[in-house]
């Protein structure tokens, strides 16, 4: 059985879980608050084995010795429970945190999408200059990116257009029928560069009407994707 | 050109520059306290990477930049600016440079020493300790809980552990002794990382690119690099590593994404070598200024290396 950890309030995960029933591939539901009130950690590393097991309040247990297949979500650790407890510890308390799920992510012996990154738990959040160099790389049409020290340093975070968007899943891609088929091979070269399994591509069109991308992001709104990206995702899985 | 980007007098940049001067390298040093007399402006597009830089009268053409060595601080700690309000325009621009000139090194085709996101694996050491294992380096046996019972059956299993940060804040290891013990329950919370104590000698392998420059650390405290703050004594010498140890160094901090690096081995009596960590930004001066070793020199020629040439970019 899949299992889909993500953040309350994800529509795309309770899409997604909604889909794999149709698929007749029903999904395990773990939140990020159900790990955050989780009841025993235990994670080991002795040569080049390493093994997860993560108690959950309710009973269940996430174990690599019976580990299924993820469809990973999470944005950030949860860290509400911690709060309470930690006090003026508590940013230590999440950085070590963010730190064991860096790890047992990365540890977890089944297939993973996506894999944990330093910079994202769900895939690495790269800053948009870097989606337009990358996206460059893989021939795509980018849109510049410019930055001098006038910029305030914050607004490179700010929504970037999207008008459409595609989403790569290794070798293969959806792409929106207003999107020039011949983007697909970017995309897929995109999301290979950034080594992230599973790739939502942002394009708007500039002021002449010529496509051009705009960003990226390893967690996507799937629902853009429609039935085709569920199965894609069931296949991956399998 | 070569940028060498940090405080003008902090031991490695000032190393590196004098290394790069005896070398007659064309190099400019982004002193971050004259940051008021400096201005960047850069562009990724369809063409490529370029833009300008300016330090004070001088301009430098960001596409003529072959190599870059990053020591930058926290800008908002600088002198001239940490007790400015964050919305003067001093610190205003202080900010809007550094996160301009950091943004450009991210995707520069330039030869970086080192960009961040290689560096984020130090961010989590048994992350770390998974993919040191992935290039055939063992790391200590590693358990991670927040059950003190488990801990208890860790340290029946190894004898002496250890505890330390699973993450890179805070990162002081210490032997898990009887007071300990008292207060373990502590760990339901959050779990703490406990590894097996391994006895033997503690070597830095500072690698360069594919030179190793490996130091052998004798101290009278477990972690040596807080024993003289604890009265204890640290004596650091040069020392040469078989074959295999040394070409799995370089393996290691190329896997990585680095190209300069620190790392923490442990050879046990029995002549196993274990990987403690792997340091992104090593302080390399330390081990300079005690062994002689010629690290500066080394990471002097990589940049020059570099300098006309063209390194992955991100």
């Amino acid at each position: 059985m899949v299992m889909i950890l993500h953040e309350p309030g994800d529509a795309s995960a309770s899409w997604l879980a909604e889909r794999f029933a149709a698929l007749g591939r029903p999904a395990d539901i773990v939140t990020s608050a159900d790990l955050d009130t989780a009841i025993l950690w235990d994670h080991r590393i002795d040569g080049d084995c390493a093994s997860v097991a993560i108690t959950l309040r309710d009973g269940r247990e996430l174990s690599s010795a019976a580990a299924q297949p993820i469809v990973n979500r999470l944005s950030f650790v949860p860290f509400n429970a911690m709060r309470e407890e930690a006090g003026r510890d508590f940013g230590y308390a999440v950085q070590e945190m963010f730190a064991l799920y860096l790890s047992w992510l990365h540890a977890w012996p089944a297939p993973v999408i996506n894999r944990p990154t330093p910079q994202g738990l769900c895939g690495n959040y790269r800053h948009p200059s870097v989606w337009t160099t990358l996206g460059r790389r893989a021939g795509l049409p980018v849109r510049p990116w410019r930055q001098s020290d006038r910029d305030a340093p914050d607004i490179a975070w700010q929504w970037a257009p999207a008008e459409a968007t595609a989403i790569a899943l290794g070798d293969r891609v959806l792409l929106p029928p207003v999107l020039p088929q011949a983007f697909g091979d970017g995309c897929v070269a995109l999301a290979g560069l950034a080594d992230t399994a599973l790739l939502g591509i942002d394009f708007a069109r500039d002021g002449e009407g010529r496509w051009e991308m705009t960003s990226a992001s390893p967690l996507p709104n799937l629902m853009l994707g429609g039935e085709p990206a569920a199965a894609m995702l069931a296949a991956a899985l399998a | 050109m070569i940028l060498l980007c940090g405080i003008r007098t902090e031991s490695p940049l000032a190393m590196v520059a004098n290394a790069l001067a005896e070398r007659g390298a064309d190099f400019r040093i982004v002193h971050q306290r004259d940051v008021a007399h400096y201005a960047i402006a850069w562009e990724s597009g369809r063409d490529g990477v370029d833009g300008a830089l300016r330090l004070g009268d001088e301009t430098v053409a960001l596409r003529d930049v072959g190599g870059v060595y990053l020591r930058l601080m926290d800008d908002t700690k600088l002198p001239e600016l940490a007790d400015l309000d964050p919305e003067t325009p001093e610190r205003r621009h202080a900010r809007g440079f550094h996160e301009a000139l950091f943004r450009w090194t991210e995707v520069s085709p330039a030869r970086v020493v080192n960009r961040a996101d290689p560096q984020g694996s130090n961010g989590s050491k048994p992350y770390q300790a998974q993919l040191i294992a992935a290039q055939g380096f063992a790391p200590p046996p590693t358990l991670i809980t927040n059950r003190p019972a488990d801990v208890l059956a860790f340290r029946e299993r190894h004898g002496q552990i250890i505890y330390k940060s699973i993450s890179a804040v805070r990162s002081i290891v210490k032997t898990l002794d009887d007071a300990d013990l008292d207060r373990l329950d502590r760990i339901a919370w959050c779990p703490v990382q406990f590894q097996a104590a391994l006895e033997g000698t503690n070597i830095r392998v500072h690698v360069v690119g594919d030179e190793v420059f490996p130091t052998q650390i004798e101290s009278t405290h477990v972690d040596y690099r807080y024993a003289s703050r604890h009265g204890g004594k640290t004596t650091l010498s040069a020392i040469a590593l078989p074959p295999d140890i040394a070409r799995k160094c370089i393996a290691l901090t190329g896997a990585l994404g680095l190209s300069f690096a620190g790392i923490d081995l442990m050879r046990t009596a029995a002549g196993e070598y274990y990987c403690f960590e792997v340091n992104p930004q090593p302080a390399f001066s330390y081990f300079e200024s005690n062994t002689g070793q010629p690290i500066a020199d080394a990471v002097a020629r990589h940049l020059m290396a570099g300098d006309g040439g063209v390194s992955p970019t991100p």
